[in-house]
């Protein structure tokens, strides 16, 4: 083999410009954007904003806290945070967020019912819960495919009940409002109604109670399912990080399913 | 032609100078600017911030301060066209036996690929702005940097035949990037990310305007396309024109350097 | 008669309003050291441009290499190596860089060019400096580059723009040794233009132009017989001295307190001294010049004095 040439351009000072630029830049990229995580270690507390009742997210009973809380709770303790919980009442009572008159004085994190939407993007900086909710379907395990002709419809606050009559208007299908879920069950087993719709949450609930009814997500032109996430407020940009970070870990070691079981969420596919 | 892109590249990453100026842009746009501007971005009460845009402002920044770091090394690397043509050193280029465009071509790849350089530095700073990418990502945004980077070369290839000297280069680039820069909705964004009527009624209407006929603003909106998913203008506005004023900024640039 | 390495057929070209060639004939044999002499502005660079092809000329036909220069311009390009009056070094990067920079142009293989690098550092005693970037070289140093480079890709014809301007002697010397050797050992032929009449003096042919045109050709023995002169340059003792000399000989010319006597005869020396012997205080003959031919050839200096004293001014 004959001796390697070696080409007289120099590139020795262009490997090291372009790699001591490039390490500086990956260092710099880890100085703190903002103030938000510090100040809130400094403080030990944090502050979050819910709704009075939001099932399965939120529902006021301390031992049984929702979803959205236990996650904040397990959250804050494994960065060593103690967690303040406030109820802001505008929130249960209004879909409008304008209306709730959140400000940073109140809270740093909203939680609850934050869909993690474009519009709400807008205001605050999202993180996903990996949470989602959307008409869910239940019907006798005999019934396949779907037929529409006569449905019970479970009202459920958060949801999209104008699409939803849309849709059914426009399949002429014979809809039974029902008040609560063991109306909805009755319904379905009386056979006043084929098919019953429902939040997804419950659906998977009675679903699983009984053996003769099977539930799922209810699939139709139109219908959109909500994905849920925590609220931080724009500019936070550590704050968010670190959740970001605690959250991941949660996922990872298999603590998220657990809670989300636990609260009869179903896992967003 | 590798020779001449190879010569370009490496006299390019050498000089410490230059390299130092494609760090300290990015580093004063985003972290000074992007810190010091974050407590008026950022949101005090739900509903009610200044800009609404699904990202923060750092985010929304990012990828204009990659387009203003390849805009800046792509214009002034035709300080190196004038350089040779002042030092002599085109005479040695042009008497060899490499025709005319690939001559041209070679050049003004050598000068993409030290804007793209450039460019990919700012890149680093992602996760700085809270921007998760993924190779698919990087790899398309390095495609585009590398095009509009050819193109901005093309164009300060074409300033650089008009103006004669380095000061004059100097006052004249910089007289023309940073208004460039500023009205392409970079730094706020003139934008009608609501509707049309909303940033009109922000902006007056003449700085809308002077934002809707400026290229940057495509190229800018390109890039957060790839970055961040964001765009505020139909998605293929940015590539088309970007390839499109390459090609017309080449062959204007090729013609005129064969009249020399 | 060897090939015709370069020939030249009625060319002319026109700058602005300006003739700068007005029907260039020139043919110079392979192999050989050619000069083109004539002062600046004569269109000596003109014609070189057009002969590397930077510059297409209005009329008239160039073949350089067996290469039409208008219609086979790279084929020709390739065969010639070329060192500009200024200097068009990459100053920023090294001098094995800049040779490397013009075999990667030139198609070189990395063999090659590996040893031709080696070769020409040699040859222009730069090997020491092979890592130094060419910015902080001297002005000798960056000329011997130079001329390195342009002989790097074996280049059959050579063109010289007013090379040795800021060349010390022994380099000078060392350079046109080399380039002797060359031409003779792979007939490289060497076309140098200048307006220094002294390095041209061993030259096998030098073409004198002025005013876009070529007014003599041939080697620099028979220029000299033809048209040449030699002179007589006295130190008469006094005034008077010289008053009486410019008497009998009306066509002395004065420059500060020297004489110069054109003569057409040797005999005439003798005369001169029989006559004025006890008058003069030295005697110097100054034989046969290509500037003496080429100021009898179109009445005027070859270099103004200003520009003499000017370039003493520089030398010291």
């Amino acid at each position: 083999m004959a001796p390697r040439f070696h080409s007289p351009f120099r590139w020795r000072p262009v490997v090291i410009n372009v790699a001591v630029v490039s390490l500086l830049m990956f260092g710099l990229s880890y100085v703190p954007a903002d103030t938000s995580l510090s100040e809130i270690q400094r403080r030990g507390t944090l502050r979050v904003c819910i709704p009075p009742s939001r099932p399965p997210l939120v529902t006021g009973d301390p031992t049984y806290p929702g979803f959205d809380v236990a996650l904040m709770l397990e959250l804050s303790e494994s960065m060593g945070i103690t967690l303040k919980t406030r109820v802001v009442s505008a929130m249960g009572a209004d879909f409008n967020p304008r209306n709730w008159r959140l400000s940073r004085s109140q809270c740093d994190v909203i939680a609850g019912g934050i869909v993690d939407s474009e519009e709400t993007r807008g205001f605050l900086q999202t993180l996903p819960t990996d949470v989602q909710m959307g008409w869910g379907v239940i019907r006798p395990n005999t019934l396949v495919p779907e037929p529409r002709e006569s449905v019970a419809v479970l009202p459920a606050p958060g949801l999209d009940r104008l699409a939803l009559s849309q849709i059914l208007r426009a399949e002429k299908a014979d809809v039974v409002l029902v008040r609560d879920e063991a109306a909805l069950i009755a319904a379905l087993t009386t056979g006043r109604a084929r098919i019953g719709l429902a939040d997804k949450g419950i659906a998977d609930r009675l679903a699983q109670d009984r053996t003769d009814l099977t539930s799922g997500w209810f699939k139709a032109e139109g219908v959109t399912r909500q994905s849920f996430a925590l609220g931080f407020w724009k500019g936070d940009v550590e704050l968010r990080r670190a959740f970001a970070h605690a959250l991941s870990d949660m996922d990872e070691d298999g603590r998220l399913d657990d809670l989300r079981s636990e609260y009869g969420l179903p896992a967003a596919d | 032609m590798y020779g001449i892109w190879l010569r370009e590249v490496v006299r390019a990453l050498r000089d410490r100078g230059q390299i130092i100026g494609g760090v300290s842009r990015p580093l004063i746009w985003l972290l000074v600017l992007g810190i010091g501007l974050n407590p008026y971005f950022r949101g005090e009460v739900y509903g009610e911030v200044r800009v609404v845009l699904p990202y923060t402002y750092v985010q929304f920044l990012f990828p204009a301060v990659i387009v203003l770091n390849i805009m800046y090394t792509s214009i002034l690397f035709a300080v190196s066209v004038i350089w040779d043509r002042q030092f002599g050193f085109l005479r040695e280029i042009l008497v060899s036996p490499l025709p005319t465009p690939l001559i041209l071509l070679a050049k003004i790849l050598g000068g993409s690929t030290i804007a793209t350089v450039h460019g990919s530095i700012v890149l680093i700073l992602a996760r700085f702005a809270d921007i998760s990418l993924m190779p698919g990502q990087i790899a398309l945004a390095l495609l585009a940097m590398f095009c509009l980077s050819f193109t901005l070369t093309a164009f300060g290839v074409i300033l650089a035949n008009r103006v004669r000297n380095f000061e004059g280069f100097g006052v004249f680039s910089n007289t023309l990037i940073l208004p460039l820069y500023f009205t392409s909705s970079s730094v706020f964004p003139l934008d009608p990310s609501l509707s049309r009527t909303q940033s009109i009624i922000v902006y007056p209407e003449w700085l809308v305007a002077a934002m809707r006929i400026n290229p940057i603003t495509y190229a800018v909106d390109f890039l957060r396309g790839i970055l961040i998913g964001f765009n505020q203008f139909p998605a293929h506005i940015g590539p088309t024109l970007i390839l499109l004023l390459g090609l017309v900024f080449f062959q204007v640039a090729l013609f005129e350097f064969r009249r020399t | 008669m060897p090939i015709a390495a370069i020939s030249v057929e009625n060319l002319t070209k026109q700058l602005g309003s300006r003739n700068v060639l007005k029907g260039i004939n020139l043919t110079i044999g392979q192999g050989q050291r050619a000069a083109l002499l004539g002062p600046n502005g004569a269109g000596k660079t003109t014609l070189v441009n057009i002969l590397c092809g930077l510059t297409s000329p209005d009329s008239g036909k160039a073949i350089v290499a067996g290469h039409d220069v208008v219609r086979q311009t790279m084929v020709a390009r390739a065969q010639i190596g070329v060192v500009f009056q200024d200097s068009s070094l990459d100053t920023r990067l090294s001098v094995a860089e800049n040779l490397e920079f013009h075999g990667l142009v030139y198609g070189m293989s990395r063999k090659a060019r590996r040893a031709q690098i080696e070769v020409m550092l040699n040859l222009v005693e730069l090997s020491d400096w092979r890592n130094t970037v060419v910015r902080s070289l001297s002005g000798g140093m960056k000329r011997r580059l130079e001329i390195a480079r342009a002989l790097l890709h074996r280049p059959r014809i050579l063109f010289l723009d007013e090379p040795t301007t800021g060349l010390d002697t022994q380099t000078r010397d060392r350079i046109w040794h080399y380039l002797d050797r060359l031409s003779r050992d792979t007939g490289l032929t060497v076309l140098v233009t200048t307006h220094y009449t002294e390095e041209v003096e061993h030259f096998d042919q030098v073409s004198i132009i002025d005013h876009g045109q070529i007014i003599a050709n041939g080697a620099p023995f028979d220029l000299k017989a033809k048209h040449g002169t030699t002179r007589l340059l006295v130190k008469p003792r006094n005034k008077e001295a010289m008053g009486r000399i410019t008497g009998v000989w009306p066509k002395a010319q004065t420059a500060d307190n020297t004489l110069s006597i054109p003569i057409s005869k040797n005999s005439e020396i003798d005369q001169f001294l029989a006559a004025f012997g006890r008058d003069v205080s030295s005697l110097e003959v100054e034989s046969a010049t290509l500037a003496s031919v080429f100021l009898s050839l179109t009445g005027r200096e070859l270099r103004d004095r200003v520009e003499r004293a000017n370039e003493k001014g520089r030398a010291s």
